[in-house]
């Protein structure tokens, strides 16, 4: 638990520092969401990018549901996704961020595709590793065997 | 054939482990056979038999015939080629007797034993799935699958040494 704990920590540092430097290099690019925040205001310059910090740390901090034995990786991928279309959502409400439909409908539509390809190439990798875990596993047992063989008497000579 | 020989016991508290010179002439068959008996003598002490229960009843299991030991209900169970067991120690102590080779933690409440292993398989809705020679399977938790594999990998590299 403490391990889980560590790592959960970690994470979320980590995405709080990826998240505040995709902030600093939005402001760099000077295109703020919407073009609706006062970014003169310093204040709204430093409440934006604690959000994006926060919203890294939800981000990363999200990939530890999937060392979770509980949740299956189904599971672990809808709340990922739920958590990070909602930290968006709540990010840019408080923000004051103007959300119509069809940007929403196609904000998801993105994060599915995403996930979806993430989950394809996670299952993939999966599947490779079992693969490679299962030619170990015989190349040590035919040694074995032969190791055997060569060891009893009758098969000395 | 004469089949005497000297035996020299040197006591020095600075040698790590025992080691055993065999000085001859030859290496004849006789040879062989001794250089067979201890190894083999060395192997057998590294899988002792392990002490289970069947209700009240002692019965000592082959390290060979474990396929899988797991804590349930506080209670450590040796499924085995021969059937079910109990046994009366927690899984750290059990670990500690079991051969290192052969059995692998898959998660905080199961040693697996590799050798019993018929194969591993990624389910689309789970994890990794680990499937015995006696069609029974279980799960490897998802943290215990980086160890697992590197087992592996590092017994694939050995070859069948330590196996005997």
């Amino acid at each position: 638990m403490n391990e889980i704990r560590k790592k959960l920590f970690r994470r979320i540092l980590t995405g709080f520092v990826i998240g505040i430097f995709i902030g600093v290099v939005f402001f760099m690019l000077g295109k703020g969401p919407n073009n609706t925040l006062d970014l003169t205001s310093p204040w709204m310059k430093i409440r934006e990018l604690i959000f994006c910090g926060l919203y890294g740390s939800a981000c990363i901090g999200g990939t530890l549901l999937y060392r979770i034995d509980r949740f299956s990786r189904i599971l672990a991928t809808v709340i990922h996704l739920l958590i990070i279309m909602g930290g968006l959502f709540l990010l840019g409400l408080s923000l004051g961020w103007k959300f119509n439909t069809t940007q929403v409908g196609i904000l998801f539509a993105a994060y599915f595709i995403a996930f979806v390809m993430i989950w394809i190439t996670m299952y993939l990798a999966g599947k490779n590793r079992a693969r490679k875990m299962n030619k170990d596993l015989q190349q040590w047992k035919s040694a074995c065997r032969d190791l055997r063989s060569r060891q009893k008497p009758d098969g000395n000579d | 054939m004469e089949r005497k020989i000297k035996l020299k016991i040197e006591i020095d508290p600075s040698v790590r482990e025992p080691e055993v010179i065999i000085r001859a002439n030859e290496e004849t068959s006789f040879i062989k056979e001794m250089i067979d008996s201890i190894r083999q003598y060395t192997i057998d002490q590294e899988k002792l038999p392990i002490e289970t229960y069947q209700g009240n009843i002692k019965v000592l299991i082959d390290q060979a015939d474990i396929i899988r030991v797991y804590t349930e209900d506080r209670k450590l169970t040796a499924w085995t080629m021969r059937g079910v067991y109990q046994i009366r120690c927690s899984l750290r102590e059990l670990a500690e007797k079991l051969d290192a080779d052969w059995f692998v933690r898959i998660s905080r409440f199961e040693i697996i034993n590799l050798n019993r292993v018929s194969r591993f398989d990624f389910s689309i809705k789970d994890t990794m799935k680990v499937i015995f020679e006696d069609g029974n399977y279980s799960w490897v938790s998802r943290r215990f699958i980086n160890p697992v594999q590197q087992r592996l990998s590092d017994l694939a590299q050995r070859g069948g040494k330590g196996y005997e």
